[in-house]
């Protein structure tokens, strides 16, 4: 239960805290704006929250988890407070600073007063080699992020601790796996670091990419600080084993291992690099020493930690059902999958994500391997509905696209002294009007379009640089104008998912529909004077390829800038490749991996010049990531995956509150039900889809519901009975708010009992569906268009009710303007199209007159 | 009512799901493995990863190319690969040798598709959607023989489209790329001539064999990875520029792919059952002691005469460490045995729906004893009539393979080409609208209006000629329609692909024709012979 409750309060505990701040009482109007985009970015403490004091010099130091129980893989907060500010010299992280990572095992008793695993087992070191290599600033200097502890040459060289490399002198702290398992140093005795991945200290069990050690974390100037740590089962880090039943005792028998995670503080460097060659000029050095030397080990803080168990109770079995759909479901899915996977009488379920239109068109026109079930926002196309075989929609899922952010604050040299207080502290709202989305997506601000040259483009000249400063954006973001930005070219634009989706039409519907945004998309200045990049003008007039962008609602988010750098040649010779839009702001593969990149702050655009390249693909070579403290990252992902990587979620006004105090809503559970409440059924009854125009206030407007669209008699009776206890399970059990397997993941809104209860009636639907004995014109069937061929009640069709398409929409396609990818149907172009519907009439017509023929006789009878 | 309803429902629920505890005993826990690669393969390989998470299975992927898997495989930063080509020993491009240990590693093909030509191309302001290419054109665009899409030879090969006067801006892989080598060794071997002056004119003489780096020259465009191109080619600013990607980065960007010419004289594009009839002539190496063991040769494939053959198919690879060695250890090798027993399985089942092609019977077999080699792997016995993998058959013939439907008429060289869209974008027909001189004369098949309604009428009468895997369906002009129309202003067709509504309102006219006329007849007569009784 206390999981249970946990997700929801996440969400909810967030909207009342930035409440709060919104509210606290300001002493005056410059200083209100300090801190006003938020400043607290912890996750809520739920009932296993737990603090842990320091020691010594570290006394005053209390560290906080905000959950220490029932974990998963997840993100928690640790928070600190009583430490020493950062010092900053050499880069960001000069001194002063915590380190944090996962550790396994039983007290090894070397400190009563705060229990805890000894330094063997700790799964730390290998941060430093994601960026192939030690840059400066991105991570503290030295060996402090590896787990080099001496040479045998230094002072401090103690031969009773530590594993000895003979070969180098370095003397490193061994890890011990859980399953005994002990490294003893690098494995890699030619250890590159050019090779992307490389990594400083090899191992099985964690990796540059997959480690969760955080090397630094900074104190701020009034002594406390804040993580989002991710805590990992033995699914993502064997080598700890935390959850698994897998650590062996003496006599053979297998137990589930203590974890914990450990704080290391550490000092300056001065006093850090006491016994090392460094401690004459510390400060030029910076902490050179690993948190497992003896030394700062001494220090460290443990908190134990209580994981929920993982262990699959599935095994591969060789008949699965397969499902393909949107990504909005990943989140969810890999969650429901272990546990409909333990269940007895049902298959495993796999699913592939594919965009929305692929996922219909299966259904439309199953090939050969074609998914059973898609996952889909938006219906069939009425002419694409088969009165021989109905289609059954069911929702599965509630969830919202989100603007997601990863922003560290940068204060201005002019701001005032409170503000200075706040550098590196993550800013935890933004305020998002659709015309600003709108500037994002149109490659409009100027760091998006100065690709190393400005291409001179007479619209640009008054636009501002990038988010940060448009006075647009500050007016909704006041304290944006005391900040500075890590990063123009990541403020400036979104990351973006490539794939096409009917995410990224639901954004771009959001947007048209806000009449501020429309209007500068038509190409009209805003009141500051910043214009769209023609490219993206939505009028044909104010448009620089003379067509109008968004004719028909684009589902992708494209990059239409055409504007390209070209390179002068580099000294030997070689000419660069030329850079353009897509090099500058690369694609993510997915909103996940939006998610990833934003948490990370490396998008892996290749634009730094290398001029000792020897050939054209050698040149440009991918930018580092942001440094700690400095990162500006915005991007386009899903609820779940931000939450998931402890990213920050903006808030967005509606379509058409364009006035001054316009309200801004998160994506909490409230405001996804409310926008629910407001969506409307354009097109199917039994498909509700967001209608921007209509949400009310307090709606998040970028809800999503994602609907199961199945046809059961194409289908064995088989295929069609799991597909239901799929349903019945996912909007059933599967529908219960906790981080646990079978459970539904932080950023999903449990659906409202409709919802429910009408996927409940569609699994009834889908198990017990018979064939129509034929498919007689109906009788309401008219040219009336589209409308009239579904249940009205909102219920999934049914077999033999009103539930045919009519002729006239195969004829006509749907002239709501939904589907105006297709443009003009081809029985509109001769005369000819005439001749249907008077046939169609005539044959209405005739069977209608054979029957009436028929009945005579029986009246005679009678 | 509603909520004491829910209530029921919900126990009902909980109790089915919540009663079925665990059953066996915990099994061992899979340590998890990373891997890197080629982006071809990566929807494939994605789509595996992400499915045996509910087995305990985590399996990480990253698709940073062929050429940079290969490396870090021999490196050791990570535990297996994915390449399209196997290891260089003698590289053709001047490249330095890999030399992986003789006995370190073994190959099994992971999924196959075709290497497709991604384009972006407009007339009037609709997007073009039916392109078709010889091999001698594909290679032309990629090697600045043709620079304009206006050139007669690309009109030859398209007589229903009068493309527009625009640059051709050929978009290749920038990083080191599987798909690299496969496409460059096809135009070597098809098309050698044109290929070896572009290596000269490039600067990449004499090193002209087949390269994972495309040698550039002004006016091309280097991405990084599939994601790249496709990132690149689908923009607006892009009109005019073509690249070869996966046919699944095609279906995700809802783009055409150009169908290709074949040595049967048919235009086709990778669907997943032409890619498994074309794949019936790929050459496995199989000598098990061989370095090269289970990879391909292609040129059976080039040449095939099939008409449904699709020359540029392949197979991806999995490279499989057979040696503990740097951070690979047993227990990974239990993961990555688990992993690779699902993949050449229960995986293939999907592919078609992510637009790759299943792997047949024989590579599969093989593949389960290549699994036997990794150190640590649990020996599974898997029979593999129960993978449930479309291209089985029972008497060991490729099934997709055998039921793949062949080329419509329209597909045919010479002849008009069909309307009907590609690969993402199959649900938009492109028009062959009348124009120039023989407009008027054109309407051999009937009204005004050329093409699609014609095509409708036609293929009412066939009946069969659709094809569901490819969503083309036949839109031929019979005969002597066929070659007359070059278009002047070709207008977009709202038709869904495949079985379009035309199609279906074909039928639906026959069948209400049908009862005008017997319909009352036979009514009339049915019900009196009933009151007669």
């Amino acid at each position: 239960m206390r999981i249970r409750s946990h997700a929801r309060n996440v969400l909810l505990s967030v909207a009342v805290a930035l409440l709060l701040v919104a509210l606290l009482p300001q002493q005056s109007s410059a200083n209100s704006v300090i801190g006003s985009a938020g400043t607290d970015t912890r996750l809520p403490d739920t009932d296993s929250a737990m603090t842990v004091s320091g020691r010594g010099s570290y006394a005053s130091l209390q560290v906080k988890v905000n959950q220490t129980r029932q974990l998963v893989n997840q993100a928690v907060s640790i928070s600190w407070t009583g430490a020493a500010p950062t010092v900053q010299g050499p880069g960001r992280y000069g001194g002063n600073f915590l380190q944090i990572f996962q550790c396994w095992g039983d007290d090894d008793g070397s400190n009563q007063a705060n229990p805890g695993p000894p330094p063997t087992q700790c799964a730390t070191g290998a941060a430093s080699g994601v960026y192939g290599g030690l840059p400066s600033g991105v991570l503290p200097g030295g060996f402090s992020s590896t787990r080099l502890i001496s040479r045998t040459t230094w002072p401090n060289f103690d031969p009773q601790v530590g594993y000895v490399d003979s070969q180098t002198s370095n003397v490193w702290m061994p890890f011990k796996a859980v399953d005994g398992t002990e490294i003893g140093r690098h494995i890699d005795p030619n250890f590159n670091p050019a090779v992307v991945g490389g990594n400083f200290w090899l191992n099985p069990y964690f990796g540059a990419s997959t480690t969760n050690e955080i090397a630094a974390g900074q104190t701020l100037a009034d002594g406390a600080g804040s993580e989002v740590f991710e805590t990992v089962t033995g699914l993502e880090n064997s080598g700890l084993g935390c959850g698994q039943r897998v650590q062996r005792q003496q006599g053979g028998s297998l137990k589930v291992p203590k974890c914990w995670i450990v704080v290391v503080p550490r000092s300056t460097p001065a006093i850090e690099n006491v016994g090392t060659p460094y401690e004459q000029d510390a400060r030029t050095y910076g902490v050179f020493t690993s948190p497992l030397a003896p030394s700062a080990w001494s220090n460290r803080i443990a908190i134990p930690l209580d994981f929920v168990p993982v262990d699959s109770q599935c095994s591969i079995s060789q008949n699965e059902r397969r499902i393909v759909g949107n990504e909005l479901l990943v989140a969810a899915m890999t969650k429901w999958q272990p546990k409909l996977c333990g269940t007895d009488s049902l298959p495993p379920f796999v699913y592939a994500t594919v965009p929305d239109a692929s996922a219909r068109q299966q259904i439309v026109k199953p090939v050969e391997g074609s998914a059973g079930l898609s996952v889909v926002q938006r219906p069939l196309e009425p002419s694409d509905e088969d009165p021989q075989n109905p289609t059954v929609y069911a929702p599965l899922s509630l969830s919202g696209l989100a603007i997601a952010f990863n922003f560290e604050r940068i204060p201005k040299l002019d701001a005032p002294g409170d503000e200075q207080l706040l550098a590196g502290l993550r800013v935890a709202n933004l305020n998002l009007t659709p015309r600003l989305v709108a500037k994002l997506l149109t490659q409009s601000y100027v760091s998006q379009v100065q690709i190393y040259e400005n291409p001179g483009y007479p619209w640009l000249a008054g636009n501002p640089n990038n988010l940060a400063t448009d006075p647009d954006f500050l007016a909704f973001n006041p304290e944006f104008a005391l900040l500075q930005v890590g990063d123009q070219r990541t403020f400036g634009g979104l990351q973006l998912p490539s794939r096409n989706s009917d995410a990224a039409r639901q954004i771009w519907e959001w947007i048209l529909a806000d009449p501020e945004a429309k209007r500068w998309l038509d190409g009209q200045p805003d009141e500051w004077g910043m214009k769209v990049n023609p490219v993206y003008a939505t009028v044909g007039a104010a448009n620089s390829t003379g067509l109008p962008f968004a004719d028909s609602v684009p589902e992708s988010l494209p990059k239409a800038e055409p504007f390209c750098h070209q390179s002068p040649a580099i000294d030997s010779g070689v000419i660069p490749s030329t850079l353009c839009g897509p090099d500058w702001m690369p694609y993510s593969q997915s909103l996940t991996d939006v998610a990833r990149v934003l948490r990370v702050a490396a998008d892996g655009a290749r634009i730094v010049k290398d001029v000792f390249a020897l050939s054209t693909d050698q040149v440009w070579k991918r930018a580092q990531p942001q440094y700690l403290g400095r990162r500006s990252m915005i991007g386009v992902t899903d609820t779940p995956s931000a939450l998931i990587y402890g990213l920050q979620i903006a808030k967005l006004s509606r379509a058409g509150d364009n006035s001054p105090s316009r309200q801004f809503t998160s994506p909490t559970s409230e405001a996804l039900l409310k926008a629910v409440a407001s969506m409307t059924t354009p097109r199917n009854p039994a498909v509700r889809e967001p209608d921007p125009t209509k949400m009310s206030n307090g709606s998040y407007p970028l809800a999503a519901i994602n609907y199961a669209v199945i046809r059961p008699l194409g289908l064995p009776q088989a295929d069609r009975n799991d597909y239901a206890s799929f349903i019945d399970y996912v909007t059933g059990a599967g529908q219960t708010p906790g981080y646990g397997i079978g459970e539904l993941p932080i950023g999903y809104a449990s659906m409202p009992q409709t919802l429910r209860l009408q996927s409940a009636q569609a699994a009834k639907t889908i198990r017990e569906m018979q064939p129509t004995p034929s498919a007689a014109a109906d009788e309401n069937s008219g040219f009336d268009g589209q409308g009239s061929s579904f249940n009205p009640d909102g219920m999934p069709v049914q077999v033999g009710a009103t539930d045919q398409p009519t002729p006239s929409q195969i004829v006509e396609p749907s002239t709501t303007g939904e589907s105006v990818i297709a443009t003009t149907p081809i029985f509109a172009m001769s005369p000819i199209r005439f001749v249907v519907p008077g046939l169609v009439a005539l044959g209405v017509f005739a069977a209608l007159s054979a029957l009436e023929i028929t009945k005579r006789p029986r009246r005679r009878q009678s | 009512m509603k909520k004491v309803w829910a209530f029921v429902l919900f126990g009902l629920v909980a109790s089915v799901f919540g009663a079925s505890g665990p059953s066996a005993e915990a099994q061992a826990s899979y340590q998890r493995i990373s891997g890197e690669g080629s982006s071809w393969s990566a929807g494939a390989i994605d789509a595996m990863r992400v499915n045996v998470k509910q087995f305990g299975i985590t399996v990480d992927y990253n698709p940073s190319g062929s050429s940079a898997g290969r490396k870090n495989f021999l490196n050791g930063t990570v535990d297996y690969a994915a390449s399209d080509i196997p290891f260089q020993f003698q590289p053709e491009d001047g490249s330095a040798p890999e030399n992986p240990a003789p006995g370190s590693y073994a190959y099994i093909p992971v999924t196959a598709g075709g290497t497709s030509f991604i384009y972006n191309l407009k007339i009037n302001g609709q997007r073009v959607t039916n392109l078709r290419l010889s091999g001698e054109n594909v290679t032309k665009l990629f090697t600045g023989a043709i620079t304009r899409w206006n050139d007669p030879a690309i009109a030859a090969d398209n007589p229903a489209l009068k493309l527009p006067d625009r640059p051709v801006v050929p978009v290749v892989r920038s990083d080191g790329s599987g798909s690299t080598a496969q496409f460059t060794r096809w135009m070597i071997s098809q098309h050698g001539p044109l290929w070896t002056d572009y290596c000269k004119r490039s600067g990449r003489a004499p090193a002209c064999g087949a390269t994972s780096t495309y040698p550039t020259i002004a006016g091309m465009k280097a991405q990084a990875g599939d994601l790249g191109i496709t990132g690149y080619v689908t923009q607006g600013f892009a009109e005019g520029s073509i690249g070869y990607v996966n046919y699944s980065y095609a279906i995700g960007s809802r783009f055409p792919v150009a169908k290709v010419l074949n040595k049967a004289g048919y235009y086709t594009e990778p669907s997943p059952t032409n890619v498994s009839v074309s794949l019936l002539k790929a050459r496995i190496n199989t000598d098990a002691g061989s370095p090269d063991y289970l990879t391909q040769i292609l040129d059976g494939v080039y040449n095939d005469t099939d008409p449904r053959n699709y020359q540029l198919s392949s197979y991806s690879y999995f490279i499989l460490p057979t040696t503990i060695r740097g951070q690979f250890n047993a227990a990974k090798g239990r993961t990555l045995g688990a992993f690779t027993y699902y993949a050449m399985c229960q995986a293939q089942q999907q592919s078609a729906s992510l637009g790759y092609s299943p792997l047949p019977i024989n590579l599969v077999s093989a593949s389960l004893e290549q699994i036997r080699k990794i150190p640590g792997v649990e020996v599974q016995s898997v029979d593999v009539k129960n993978c449930n993998n479309p291209t089985f058959s029972p008497d060991g013939t490729n099934l997709l393979a055998k039921n793949a439907p062949f080329p419509s008429d329209c597909d045919k060289i010479n002849v008009t080409q069909c309307a009907t869209g590609t690969g993402g974008a199959a649900n938009q027909a492109t028009a062959t609208s009348s124009g120039a001189g023989s407009a008027n004369s054109a309407s051999g098949s009937g009204a005004g209006a050329p093409g699609a309604e014609s095509a409708a009428t036609a293929t009412a009468a066939s009946g069969t000629d659709c094809d569901p895997a490819t969503e083309d369906c036949t839109e031929a002009n019979s005969g002597g329609s066929g070659n007359s129309v070059a278009s002047a202003i070709p207008v977009s067709l709202a038709a869904p692909g495949g079985w379009t509504s035309s199609q279906t309102l074909a039928i639906l006219v026959v069948l209400l024709l049908a009862m005008v006329i017997v319909g009352p007849a036979i009514g009339i007569q049915y019900f009196s012979k009933r009151n007669q009784k």
